[in-house]
Formats: structure tokens, C-alpha cells, sequence
């Protein structure tokens, strides 16, 4: 579990803005969570506690128990949870793609047929085994997050999380990574912590965390969020358009439930 | 008068094992007044296209006129006509570079050659259309700024520069959807108060359908589609998605109804269409 207690992180010296302001958050193992939230509410600033890239002003953050702040637990928190950053070309370290699969394995002493075997298994489980005689510099911008990924499980990580890792990927290439993290959840059972501006995904998480100014705004089921049309909208976030169409038809009687989600819903719906 | 691309073709590392021909003869004219969107998947040439627009690429095939006027030339008039085209690239706040917003965004205008109180005019100007108070962030540092507003100072300074043509490659990629939403209004409302040329380079069929008035879809380095909006989505789905464009979630709805014989029309794109056309048929049902 990565537990986090009334987190408070300024920027600057103390005196600075709260970016996160007196929070408290459990992401129990095996949840599959979404973080949403406008530019400035906190998003990144909270992730980056999760893996001790930043240390707490006031309050702590654990992750199974091992406290971000002792130092003596960095490198094994580090290992429990991998981080996937926004920009695709700032993650990619060797020439090769197995190459950069390899180095994290490299750097902590596996022995090379463990590293072997485990570059093949990442590779597969995220689709990028026939790419992996290729120059990383070639790939979309898909497979190269599907890369960083691949690069981040191999080291076998408990929590995995995006931090905007979608946000400057084509549609195509955001739903390569949204369904490569679905079946690590779903078969690895892998806890995912997804941050995003995107809210078709959002609504794939299990639970939907919003923020605003460095505080939790909502969290719930994604049904439980997102027929909240107006709440969101103050806070700035989009409302799928599917939900907005429900709400719109209930306005003029015809009755459709308040919280659906997806076309196939709503189609159902329609035509039962 | 208008942009043309005539027989355009473009290869990456020409010679090389990276070979890659990026734009397979291109055939394309963009008259005065239009509000032309452009989508494909990473990869489908639309930024190859566009770059070709204002001679920062110049093709390995083919000619561009703006105005008429072969921009491919060293001669003055080639490289005066190539001012014409102002071109806002992917991530524009990366470009930022002066000590004040009204440093940057002053930058172009001075650099044309513009006086002092020209140059504050079109600062002013530039920062109004971009929705950045001039009072305000006139003597900011643009790296104090968040995302959504570092980006509107730096379309800023391309509308500064007043050019007839104006390009934008993926202007909301990576902002919330707050942000997204303020630069197309901005973009929106410089369209309608100028007689502005705009051309959208977007990732996202939503915003694009809704702003433009023309569509090309780029795939593989050629154009696809090229026409309408609402004709679209009368494409053959799978030829869609073949190219990488997702329909927006309404769309995608109301051809599964009308596919399943529901008296609706397939090719609607908003909310509010989407009422009108499942009412009648909801309520009578």
C-alpha cells in the first residue's frame, strides 16, 4: 500500500505555495487508480512522492511501509514503484531496444541469462518483441512509452505510475499504452496510479482521484465521478461526452440512466 | 491568391538507410478566408506538410507558391512571401527565450523592422488575441508563467507578426482541458475578426470538426480525405482507423444506432445534434 498522510510539499522555501495541502490517500495493492486534475492542482507533485523523487514538507508518505523520507529505503522504494514520464524521448537511454530494456537489469548485477529471459518477457507482455533489434529513435511515440514501460517492469515493480504518459501520444498511440497497462493490471496484477488530463481515460481506472489546489476534490468509482457534470466543470476537467448526452436526454425525459460512461452503454440503453 | 503545394514530395535522409519518403506527391491549394484542419496519426506527414508551408523544408519534388510566388527561390520576393506564413510549432513555450512576455513577444515585429510604437502595437494586439492581459504579463518572465499561458505568449508573438496565413501544429497537445479550451476560443475569435488563413494541425478529430470548415486527412504521407466535415464521417470506418483517426464518441454512437435501423442520422458530431435527432424516435418509442 503507498500511504500517504497529511501530506503538505511547498515549492521553494517554506512561506512558498502548498502545492499539495494537508492530504491523506491510500492506494491499496491491486488498485488500478486515476489521477485528474487541472494544470496546478498537485498531480505530478503527488506522484513524484510516491517514489521519493520528492520528499514531504509536513506529513509522510509510505510505500509498504517503508517511509520515503529514511533514506536508507530509497533504492527499495525506488524498486517498488516505477515511474513512466511525459516525454517519450527524455526516457530512452541505449541505441537498441533490448538494450534499453536490459540496462536497469544491468545496473543492479542480474545475472545476463536472468537479463536475457526477463528482456523477452517485458517485451512481449507490452508488444515490442519484433522490435527489439530496432533504434529506439524509430518507434512512435506509442512504442516508445510502451518501451519506458517495458523498461520499468522489468525491474518488477509492485505500483507502476504515468505521469502524463499519454499526453503527447496521437490517439492511437494513447490507447497502445492505455491497453498495455490494462493487461499488466489484469494479468500481473501490477497497482497502477495513472495520471492524465484524458477522461475516456479516466473512466477505464477502477477509482477516479481528482484534485484541486493540492487537495482531493473527489475520489470515487468512475460511475460515482463523472455523472457529477457540474462539480467537474468547476473544476475545470471535461465530462465525457457520452455522460453529457445522458444528462441532456434525462433533461428532456427520456429515461436513461445519470452515469453512463460508454457508447456501448448508452447504446444498450437505447435499445434494450 | 493562396497557398499551393504543387507535386510535393519529401524524403528524410535521402541516401541513407533512414530513407523515408515523408510526402508522396501532394497536390494542394488553400484559398484566402479558410479555416483548413489537418489530421493524421504521428507519422502521417502532417508536420512534413506544414513545415513546407512557410520554406522551413523545401521539397525533394514539386513547388510551393504563396500568392502565387515560388517560395523555393533565394531571390527577395521568395523570402518576403515566406514571411506571409506564420507558423505556431508543437510546444511553442519551448521557443521561449526574452526576460519579459513583451520582450518575446515584441521579438518578430522589431525584427521585421518595425518603430517602437509600432512594435508596442503589436504587442498589444498579439497578447489581446492570445488572451494574455497586456497590464498584467507585459513585464513577466515568460518562465513564470504555467503552461497554458506560456503558450499563449508564444502564439502571441506569431500573431504579433500579423501574417495573412497562420499555422498552428497540435496548439493544445498536453494542456488541461481549461487551457485547451481558452486557445481555441482565441484561435476561434482571431478567425473571426481577421480575415485570417488558418491551418489546424491537430491529433484530436473533435476539435478539429468543430473549428474547421475543410478536413484533409493525411495518411502515409498523402492526403486521405479532403472536404467537408460532416463528409468525414461518411468515410468507410475502417479506412478511418487504417489512418489513424478515432471518431468522437457521439459519432461512433449514432452509427451504431443507425446501423442497427434507428431513424437517426450516422454523421453527427455534437451533443446537442445528437438530442435532436434521438428525441423524436426516444419519445415515440
Amino acid at each position: 500500500m503507498i500511504a500517504v498522510e497529511k501530506l503538505v510539499y511547498q515549492y521553494g522555501n517554506s512561506g512558498g505555495m502548498r502545492a499539495i495541502d494537508d492530504l491523506t490517500l491510500n492506494i491499496k495493492q491491486g488498485e488500478f487508480v486515476a489521477i485528474v486534475g487541472s494544470n496546478g492542482s498537485g498531480k505530478s507533485t503527488l506522484a513524484k512522492h510516491f517514489n521519493a523523487l520528492l520528499l514531504p514538507s509536513e506529513g509522510q508518505v509510505t510505500v509498504d511501509g517503508l517511509n520515503t523520507q529514511e533514506k536508507k529505503y530509497l533504492w527499495d522504494i525506488r524498486q517498488k514503484v516505477g515511474m513512466v514520464f511525459q516525454n517519450p524521448d527524455n526516457q530512452i537511454v541505449a541505441a537498441i531496444v533490448e538494450e534499453d530494456v536490459a540496462f536497469g537489469l544491468e545496473n543492479i548485477g542480474l545475472p545476463s541469462h536472468q537479463i536475457r529471459e526477463r528482456v523477452a518477457e517485458v517485451l512481449q507482455s507490452v508488444d515490442l518483441w519484433d522490435y527489439r533489434e530496432q533504434a529506439p529513435h524509430l518507434l512512435s511515440g506509442g512504442q516508445k512509452q510502451r518501451l519506458a514501460i517495458a523498461g520499468v517492469i522489468a525491474m518488477r515493480p509492485s505500483y507502476i505510475v504515468l505521469d502524463e504518459a499519454t499526453a503527447m501520444l496521437d490517439p492511437l498511440g494513447r490507447k497502445e499504452v492505455m491497453d498495455t497497462i490494462k493487461v499488466l493490471h489484469r494479468n500481473e496484477g501490477i497497482t497502477v496510479v495513472h495520471i492524465t488530463h484524458f477522461m475516456d481515460e479516466a473512466v477505464q481506472a477502477d477509482r477516479v482521484i481528482a484534485l484541486q489546489a493540492g487537495r482531493i476534490s473527489l475520489d470515487g468509482s468512475p460511475r460515482h465521478i463523472f455523472k457529477q457534470i457540474n462539480t467537474l466543470r468547476s473544476l475545470g476537467l471535461d465530462v465525457p461526452e457520452i455522460t453529457l448526452l445522458a444528462h441532456a436526454l434525462r433533461a428532456e425525459g427520456v429515461p436513461v440512466p445519470p452515469d453512463i460512461l460508454t457508447v456501448e452503454e448508452m447504446v444498450v440503453a437505447l435499445c434494450p | 491568391m493562396s497557398l499551393e503545394l504543387a507535386g510535393v514530395s519529401y524524403k528524410y535522409s535521402p541516401d541513407t538507410p533512414y530513407e523515408r519518403l515523408a510526402l508522396k506527391n501532394i497536390n494542394l491549394k488553400i484559398m484566402p478566408g479558410e479555416f483548413v484542419g489537418i489530421i493524421g496519426h504521428t507519422g502521417s506527414g502532417k508536420s512534413t506538410l506544414v513545415q513546407h508551408l512557410n520554406g522551413l523544408l523545401t521539397p525533394t519534388e514539386g513547388r510551393i507558391f504563396i500568392d502565387g510566388v515560388d517560395i523555393g527561390g533565394k531571390t527577395p520576393e521568395a523570402k518576403g512571401t515566406r514571411r506571409k506564413v506564420g507558423m505556431v510549432f508543437q510546444y511553442p513555450e519551448h521557443q521561449l527565450f526574452a526576460e519579459t512576455v513583451y520582450a518575446d513577444v515584441a521579438f518578430g515585429p522589431r525584427n521585421a523592422g518595425a518603430d517602437e510604437a509600432e512594435v508596442e502595437a503589436r504587442v498589444r494586439y498579439g497578447m489581446c488575441f492570445a488572451g494574455l492581459n497586456y497590464e498584467e504579463f507585459k513585464d513577466r518572465s515568460p518562465f513564470t508563467l504555467s503552461g497554458g499561458q506560456m503558450r499563449r505568449a508564444a502564439i502571441a508573438g506569431v500573431i504579433a507578426l500579423q501574417p495573412p496565413y497562420l499555422i498552428l501544429d497540435e496548439p493544445t497537445a498536453g494542456l488541461d482541458p481549461r487551457g485547451r479550451d481558452e486557445i481555441l476560443a482565441g484561435i476561434r475569435r482571431l478567425y473571426r475578426e481577421s480575415r485570417l488563413t488558418v491551418v489546424l494541425v491537430s491529433h484530436n478529430m473533435a476539435e478539429v470538426v468543430r473549428m474547421a470548415k475543410r478536413i484533409i486527412v493525411m495518411h502515409g504521407g498523402g492526403i486521405l480525405f479532403d472536404g467537408p466535415p460532416g463528409a468525414v464521417f461518411a468515410q468507410d470506418q475502417q479506412l478511418l482507423e487504417q489512418a489513424g483517426i478515432r471518431l468522437p464518441a457521439i459519432s461512433r454512437l449514432m452509427r451504431v444506432l443507425a446501423g442497427k435501423g434507428k431513424p437517426v442520422k450516422p454523421n453527427v458530431l455534437t451533443v446537442d445534434e445528437a438530442v435532436k435527432e434521438i428525441l423524436p424516435w426516444a419519445r415515440g418509442r
